[in-house]
């Protein structure tokens, strides 16, 4: 008798020991799980994201570069192109009037010309040869000069919601003359069918595009060509939903920066379409091109976006996915520009300076 | 008969209920205390680690309240600037960088109410730096702010500084132990500047008492004669962190590198390096102009490129005083200046 009591109560002794066991212990991996499954689904949420991004938004766009440089700056500023943006293209070209095939320099004018008095003539010719050797593996032409330094992850996401196959005119729109043009330093880039439509339509005709001459406007006669060939005219300062500030910069950043207005040239404020902001307001945080770069100013860019890291860096989340606009859309949102009064060159009542 | 019969049931009903009684409590108490005593052994001894990996993996997936270091590695900032300087030069650092320092003063010839944090020294107004003006800035901070922060770190106005990787680089020193970083552009703990202040300053034979000539060699003279550790502001990759000359400026005569000049012989690291030779953690940049200290701030804090990897970010083990304490011990034997409440 006394010797079964004995082994009952070891038993529930035991058996209670084994409770009190599992029961920490499933209180224990509770509490562990909960911390470790958070991080686990937002790894798998943003997992799933980019990978219905990816899916859905396609290959990332391929852009060509087309860099106009002289020969006097293929080994500074050129140079520095190739060491740090230009890296980033899909494919760069130089365009000069003399070729060096190291850093895929070339020649589109002649020899004697190349300066700036030959911008325009070098900016027709380039975008010629660009068609004639390129036209069909890209999606995008970006013409920049060799002081321009050139976002790429943020071009592209700018692209992303255009179709190359549609007419489009990207870049920082102005107007001059109640004409419609991009800046050319800040850089503008158009659409495979854009191309298309100035090297076979406005390119030999002298009603509708501006021929060679000496002291062209270049980006002036660009927006020219463009509007007379039914491109849409896309500014890209409205180009991303829920972003309004410009993302190509016609003057260095330096001159953003300050708040007093001397920095911002008279020009500038005349002909570009809306406020010119100051401070760090003044451009969005997807910037795209600086104009006015120099060597030091390239190099300093690559470091600061490139390779500098901020420990404790702000996590924000980005919305990958953005739907594609159709023509249809595209005609609603940026309309054609009203070419009336330059639709003909010939008969154009009160020609500006130097046309 | 009848009183045995009676006897003997009376035995019987008396027994039983004594043996019931213990049966049926025993059992559940047992079974309580094995409850508890499995749940306290298991609490004391299982729990501890996972705790510790708990917190591991919640260290390691990098969010922003854990790592923010603001608090932890207090940073009071001195700037040197003068008074043509204040509405351009210290005002773009007060609006930018300064913002992140725990506490920001600016050391000039005269107050200025627009210029938050600015004290005056009886110095010239012509120079932004000088050794008077450093030794009288470093009793200042030694007499009114020693206990307001771990590190006090010194710039001019025409630096740019990432705070984040600041505290980054300083984390795992303790603000305890006597130690500095780069020079110029020093940042030092408060057991540095005690030191510096209390038994190098005074003293004629740890430390240049005369006024002229250039500070950063004497600071650093200074520090090292009183055994404040000279910190290294080298990466993992031996890139540099401190003192990175913005690229425009090289083009500068001044700034053009050239060993024979007595600029560059006064700088604790003397190799000319490239720009890609900087740390990706860089911590200071030098010889910024007003409006590229703002140039500074958008492309770091604003500017992204889309689709940028995200890193996952720990930060690293504290310094083990112990083991720098056997390498330091011949050094403490052969100073006897050095008081005892020095923790070194």
């Amino acid at each position: 008798m006394t010797a079964k009591m004995k082994l009952r109560s070891q038993l529930h002794l035991l058996t209670g020991f084994m409770a009190g066991f599992v029961l920490a212990f499933v209180l224990l991996l509770y509490v562990y799980d909960v911390s470790r499954v958070t991080p686990c689904w937002s790894s798998t949420s943003t997992m799933t994201t980019a990978t219905t991004a990816r899916i859905e938004d396609g290959p990332p766009p391929r852009i060509l570069c087309m860099v106009l440089t002289c020969p006097e700056n293929v080994q500074s500023l050129a140079r520095s192109v190739y060491e740090t943006w230009g890296q980033r293209c899909s494919r760069l070209i130089f365009a000069s009037s003399e070729d060096y095939e190291p850093l895929g320099v070339v020649g589109v004018v002649e020899p004697t010309g190349g300066g700036y008095e030959d911008l325009w003539n070098k900016t027709r010719e380039g975008f010629r040869h660009v068609w004639e050797h390129y036209a069909g593996d890209y999606d995008w032409f970006l013409k920049a000069d060799d002081d321009t330094y050139v976002v790429m992850e943020n071009l592209q996401h700018l692209l992303r919601g255009f179709d190359p196959n549609t007419p489009v005119f990207f870049g920082y729109k102005m107007s001059r003359y109640n004409v419609s043009y991009m800046s050319g330093g800040a850089s503008y880039i158009l659409s495979r069918e854009a191309l298309h439509r100035f090297a076979t339509q406005a390119y030999e005709s002298e009603v509708i595009c501006p021929q060679p001459k000496k002291m062209g406007i270049e980006d002036f006669y660009m927006g020219i060509c463009m509007q007379n060939v039914g491109v849409h005219f896309v500014d890209s300062t409205h180009a991303l939903d829920g972003d309004t500030k410009p993302k190509f910069m016609p003057l260095d950043l330096e001159n953003y920066m300050s708040d007093a207005n001397y920095t911002i040239p008279e020009w500038l404020r005349l002909m570009s379409l809306s406020r010119v902001e100051t401070g760090l307001a003044c451009c969005s945080n997807y910037s795209v091109a600086f104009h006015y770069a120099s060597r030091e100013r390239m190099f300093l860019y690559e470091f600061l976006i490139y390779h500098l890291k901020v420990f404790d860096p702000n996590q924000i989340s980005e919305r990958g996915h953005r739907s594609r606009l159709t023509l249809s859309d595209l005609t609603r949102r940026f309309p054609l520009e009203d070419n009336s009064n330059i639709k003909d060159l010939l008969q154009m009542s009160e020609k500006p300076d130097n046309f | 008969m009848e009183r045995k019969e009676c006897v003997f049931l009376d035995r019987s009903n008396h027994s039983q209920p004594n043996t019931t009684s213990p049966s049926t409590a025993r059992p559940v108490l047992f079974l309580l205390l094995g409850i508890g005593i499995g749940y306290l052994i298991t609490k004391v001894l299982v729990w501890p680690i996972m705790d510790l990996k708990s917190h591991t993996n919640r260290t390691g997936a990098s969010t922003s309240l854990d790592i923010d270091l603001t608090d932890e590695v207090r940073v009071l900032c001195y700037v040197y600037t003068k008074p043509i300087n204040h509405k351009t030069q210290a005002q773009a650092v007060l609006e930018t960088w300064g913002r992140r320092c725990n506490k920001l003063i600016f050391f000039s010839s005269r107050s200025d109410l627009n210029l938050t944090g600015s004290v005056e020294l009886p110095v010239s107004p012509y120079f932004r730096e000088s050794w008077l003006k450093t030794k009288m800035a470093l009793k200042y901070l030694h007499d009114h702010h020693l206990n307001d922060a771990d590190w006090f770190l010194e710039a001019d106005d025409e630096t740019y500084v990432v705070m984040e990787n600041l505290r980054y680089m300083v984390y795992p020193y303790s603000p305890q132990l006597a130690i500095y970083f780069g020079s110029p552009g020093t940042v030092m703990s408060r057991a540095a500047l005690r030191r510096l202040v209390e038994l190098s300053l005074p003293n004629p034979s740890k430390c240049e008492q005369k006024n002229a000539g250039p500070t950063a060699e004497k600071l650093r003279e200074c520090l090292e004669n009183v055994n404040v550790l000279a910190g290294n502001t080298y990466d993992s990759e031996g890139r540099r962190r401190m003192y990175l000359i913005e690229p425009q400026a090289r083009s500068n005569l001044f700034l053009h590198y050239d060993s024979n000049i007595w600029f560059w012989k006064f700088l604790a690291y003397r190799t000319q390096d490239g720009i890609f030779a900087w740390s990706n953690y860089a911590v200071s940049f030098h010889y910024v102009q007003h409006r590229y200290i703002h140039c500074f701030e958008y492309m770091i804090y604003r500017l992204r490129t889309f689709g940028r990897k995200q890193i996952v970010e720990s930060l690293p083990p504290k310094y083990n005083p112990a083991a720098e304490k056997d390498q330091g011990a011949p050094r403490i034997g052969s100073d006897q200046d050095v008081p005892a409440d020095y923790e070194y």
